[in-house]
C-alpha cells in the first residue's frame, strides 16, 4: 500500500490543526502515485478505493459541519480535475457517507493522467495530486502489411496494417506515409476518413489508396497522375511514435518497402486456379493456388468448404504473398462430396472483384457482365473416395 | 451533412403521415447499448440518431429538447480540452465524431470517444442555455435501435471475421435514415436506409452507387458525405463519393435492388476531400457549404443545379465543368459543420492550439 499525503495552503492553522488528512492509496490491482509536500500535522486523510470496478476519492477528517458544507459548495470549492485544466472540475458526484467524504467520477479515472484534488473550506485549502500508472503491456509491434509481396500493381486499391494489439485511432493518417523513391512523402495518398477503417478488436487498419487518383477520367488523376507509378519503388512507413491505445508508443517505425508494377486490370477467375485435393481419412489440407495475388482480408472470410451443404471447421492459412489459400480440418476428411463456396465478392488488391472489375470499360468491344446475374457464391465441386469405397 | 431542416418540408406534403402519430410512442424506454457514438442527424420532435459502427446499429434517442434556447450564439475555445477536463482526461485521449445542431432547440450536441482504441466509450454532450456544455445522460431516455441493414454482424462470423461497416454519414429525410458506409473490405458501395420509427418488418434498403466518368467507365463509388436537396421539387441527395466528385441523384432511385448512378455536377480536383456540407439560403438565392480537410470551405451557388450539364467529358486545358465554387476566406480548419438557422452554422475548427466549437455566419 501506497500512502502519500495531500498539499495544504495553510490560512488557519488553529483551524487546520483540527483536521489530520492521511492519503491511503488502497488499490486491488494497481496504486496511486502521488506528490506530498504536507507536514505530518497538516496531513489529512483521503483514500482512494476500487468500487464496483471503479476508484472513488474517500475524505476523511472533517467534521460534519465541513462536509456538509463541503458537499454544497461549487467547483471552485471542491473538485477532482485534470492537472493540464485545473479550472475545470471533473463530472461526478460527491456524497456523505457517514464521516466520509466520497467522490464518485462519472467517467473512471484513466490511467496515465494526472489528477488533482482541491478541497477549500473556511480559510484552508487541500489538494493532492496523483496518478494511475498505465498497466505493464508488452511492447505493440506491427504484425504484417498486407499485400505481403514486394511487387505491386500500380492501380492497388487498399492495404491492410495488423498490430499485436489494438492501436490508438483518431489521426492514423498522421502515423502513416508512403515515401516515394527520394524518400519524400507522396501528397494525400490515402482517403482520409475520420471514421478510419479498423476492425473490430482495433488491430487491424484498412488503408484506401485515394480511388479518385485510380479512376481513370477523374480530375484528380488527371492533376496529380496516379499515386503509384509502375516501376518506381516506394515505402510505406509507420511511425514508431503511434501509440496504441493503452498509450504506450510502437517506439521504432515500420518499413515496407514495395516496387509496382503495371496496373492490374483482370478479375479473379476461380476457373484458373489449381485445386490440390487431400487424400481421404487424413487432415491433408485442401490447397487453392490463385496464380495471382488475391485480398488477404477477404480471402479470411468468403471462402468456405462444404459438406452436405454446411461449412466445415477448421484452419485457414493464407500463404506466398496470397496466392495460396489453405484448408486444414480440424477432423479427417471422410469420403463423400465437397464443395468449396467462394463469394464473387473476392477481390485482388486493385479491387477487382469476381463479379465485377474494379473499373468497367463502356466502350470496350466485350459489354460487361449483368452483375445482377452473377451469383453471390460459386462453388467448385470434388469427392474424395478410398479405395474401399464401393 | 446534416438534415436538420429536411423534415420540415418532408412533413409538409406526402409525408405528412408520420405526422399523425409522435414517433415517441413507439420507442423503449432504457438505457440504450451504445458501442460507440459516430454521425449524428435530427429527426422529428427532437429525435436525435446515432451512428454505431461498433455495433453495427442505428439508434435513434429523444432528447427531450424542443424548447428554443433563446441564444443561440455558441463560442466554445479549445472545446476538445473542455470535454476532455468534463470526463477526466487530456484533449489527445477524446475524439469528437460529429457535430449536429437540434433544429427544435438550436442546442448543438456532439458524438465523442473517452479513449481512442475499440473500447472507448461513447458520450453525447450538448450546449447548454448558459453556454457551456453537458453530458446527456443515457440512463433513461426513449430510445429504439435497429441493425444497419446488410452490415456485419458485430463480431463476425467466427472465422476471422474483421470486416466492419463504417459510418460515414447520416440524414433524415422522407421517413427514412439514410446511411452512407464504408466497409473495411470490399470496395462495396451500399447507400442503406432504414424507415423510422424502426419496424421489423422493414429489413431497410441497399442500393449500389455507381459513378460514370466521361461516358467511358464506370465504377463503384462508396458515399463518403451527402445532404438531402430538393431540386425541381423533387428531393434528391446531393453526395459527395469518396472519388471526390458531387453527384445527385433523386431519393426515389434509392429502390432496393436498383443500381443508382449518380449524376455528377461538379469534380472538385485534387486535395479536395468533402467532409461535411450543409444547405442554405442566402438573398433569395440557394448555396451549398462544402468542408474540405485540405482545401478550405467551399461555397457553391446551387440555383442552377437542375440545369447543369452533366459532366460527361474530360475537362481539357485544366478548365472546370459543372457546378462553379469559390473557397471561403477566413474559414479554414472546419472539420465538422451544421446549420444552425437561417443565417448561421456551427462549426468544429481545428488549429494548434485546439478545437473552438462556434456560431459562423453563413457565407
Amino acid at each position: 500500500m501506497h500512502v502519500p499525503n495531500c498539499s495544504f495552503t495553510n490560512k488557519s492553522l488553529v483551524l487546520a490543526s483540527l483536521v489530520r488528512f492521511t492519503l491511503i492509496a488502497c488499490f486491488s490491482a494497481c496504486h496511486v502515485l502521488a506528490e506530498d509536500t504536507t507536514p505530518d500535522h497538516l496531513a489529512c486523510q483521503i483514500s482512494h478505493e476500487l468500487q464496483n470496478g471503479h476508484f472513488v476519492i474517500q475524505v476523511n477528517g472533517l467534521t460534519n459541519a465541513q462536509l456538509q458544507n463541503l458537499v454544497r459548495a461549487d467547483s471552485q470549492a471542491i473538485k477532482v480535475f485534470v492537472q493540464t485544466t485545473p479550472d475545470i472540475a471533473m463530472l461526478g458526484t460527491w456524497q456523505i457517507d457517514g464521516p466520509l467524504l466520497v467522490f464518485e467520477p462519472q467517467f473512471p479515472f484513466r490511467p496515465g493522467i494526472e489528477y488533482g484534488v482541491l478541497l477549500h473550506w473556511d480559510e484552508s485549502t487541500a489538494t493532492h495530486n496523483f496518478t494511475i500508472p498505465r498497466p505493464n503491456a508488452p511492447t505493440t509491434t506491427v504484425q504484417a502489411v498486407y499485400p505481403s509481396g514486394t511487387d505491386l500493381p500500380e492501380n492497388l486499391l487498399r492495404i491492410y496494417v495488423h498490430f499485436s494489439a489494438p492501436m490508438q485511432q483518431g489521426d492514423v493518417y498522421r502515423q502513416i506515409q508512403l515515401l516515394d523513391e527520394e524518400q519524400q512523402p507522396v501528397d494525400l495518398p490515402f482517403v482520409e476518413l475520420a471514421e478510419e477503417l479498423w476492425d473490430t478488436s482495433g488491430t487491424r487498419l484498412t488503408l484506401l489508396l485515394d480511388p479518385g487518383r485510380i479512376k481513370q477520367g477523374l480530375k484528380p488523376r488527371e492533376q496529380e497522375g496516379t499515386i503509384l507509378q509502375s516501376g518506381q519503388t516506394y515505402t510505406l512507413e509507420i511511425r514508431g511514435t503511434w501509440q496504441d491505445a493503452a498509450g504506450n508508443a510502437l517506439g521504432k517505425p515500420h518499413h515496407k518497402t514495395f516496387q509496382v508494377t503495371r496496373p492490374d486490370t483482370s478479375q479473379p477467375t476461380p476457373q484458373r486456379w489449381t485445386i490440390h485435393s487431400p487424400a481421404v481419412h487424413s487432415n491433408q489440407p485442401l490447397v487453392i493456388e490463385f496464380h495471382e495475388m488475391l485480398d488477404h482480408g477477404l480471402l479470411e472470410r468468403v471462402i468456405t468448404v462444404e459438406q452436405n451443404q454446411q461449412a466445415i471447421s477448421g484452419r485457414i492459412t493464407i500463404s506466398e504473398e496470397e496466392t495460396k489459400w489453405t484448408f486444414t480440418p480440424d477432423q479427417d476428411w471422410r469420403s463423400g462430396n465437397y464443395r468449396i463456396a467462394i463469394g464473387t465478392e473476392l477481390e485482388d488488391a486493385a479491387g477487382n472483384s469476381i463479379r465485377r472489375p474494379f473499373e468497367v470499360d463502356l466502350k470496350a468491344n466485350q459489354p460487361p457482365a449483368d452483375v445482377s446475374q452473377i451469383p453471390e457464391v460459386m462453388y467448385i465441386q470434388f469427392q474424395l473416395r478410398s479405395q474401399s469405397d464401393p | 451533412m446534416k438534415s436538420s431542416e429536411l423534415w420540415r418540408w418532408c412533413a409538409v406534403g406526402c409525408f405528412a403521415m408520420l405526422s399523425a402519430t409522435s414517433v415517441m410512442a413507439e420507442m423503449q424506454q432504457g438505457k440504450p447499448d451504445l458501442k460507440s457514438a459516430g454521425p449524428l442527424t435530427f429527426g422529428r420532435e427532437g429525435v436525435l440518431f446515432v451512428g454505431d459502427t461498433a455495433s453495427a446499429a442505428l439508434f435513434a434517442i429523444d432528447t427531450k429538447d424542443q424548447t428554443s434556447s433563446g441564444n443561440k450564439t455558441v463560442k466554445l475555445e479549445k472545446v476538445d480540452q473542455q470535454i476532455a477536463a468534463m470526463l477526466g482526461t487530456t484533449a489527445d485521449d477524446i475524439l469528437i465524431n460529429d457535430v449536429a445542431v437540434n433544429p427544435e432547440s438550436g442546442r448543438v450536441y456532439l458524438s465523442v470517444s473517452l479513449g481512442r482504441g475499440p473500447d472507448a466509450t461513447p458520450v453525447i454532450l450538448r450546449t447548454k442555455a448558459d453556454g457551456g456544455l453537458e453530458v446527456m445522460s443515457l440512463e433513461d431516455v426513449s430510445f429504439d435501435q435497429v441493425a444497419i441493414p446488410n452490415a456485419p454482424a458485430a463480431g463476425g462470423s467466427g472465422r476471422n471475421d474483421k470486416r466492419s461497416q463504417s459510418i460515414t454519414d447520416l440524414a433524415f429525410i422522407d421517413g427514412k435514415v439514410i446511411i452512407a458506409g464504408l466497409s473495411n473490405e470490399e470496395f462495396e458501395s451500399n447507400l442503406r436506409s432504414v424507415r423510422f420509427p424502426f419496424s421489423d418488418a422493414d429489413d431497410g434498403t441497399a442500393v449500389e452507387i455507381y459513378h460514370g466518368a466521361h461516358g467511358a467507365y464506370e465504377t463503384r463509388s462508396p458515399v463518403r458525405t451527402f445532404v438531402p436537396f430538393m431540386i425541381d421539387d423533387q428531393p434528391h441527395l446531393l453526395a459527395a463519393y469518396t472519388c471526390t466528385p458531387l453527384v445527385k441523384f433523386p431519393i426515389s432511385d434509392l429502390t432496393k435492388g436498383e443500381k443508382v448512378l449518380g449524376t455528377t455536377v461538379a469534380e472538385l480536383g485534387n486535395r479536395n476531400r468533402p467532409i461535411d456540407m450543409i444547405v442554405y439560403k442566402k438573398n433569395g438565392k440557394n448555396y451549398l457549404l462544402l468542408a474540405n480537410n485540405a482545401r478550405g470551405v467551399m461555397k457553391i451557388a446551387t440555383d442552377d443545379i437542375q440545369n447543369v450539364e452533366p459532366i460527361t467529358d474530360r475537362v481539357e486545358g485544366g478548365g472546370t465543368a459543372g457546378l462553379q465554387y469559390d473557397t471561403i476566406e477566413g474559414m479554414t480548419g472546419v472539420e465538422q459543420l451544421d446549420k444552425l438557422d437561417d443565417g448561421h452554422a456551427i462549426v468544429l475548427v481545428s488549429s494548434d492550439a485546439g478545437k473552438d466549437l462556434q456560431t459562423v455566419e453563413l457565407p
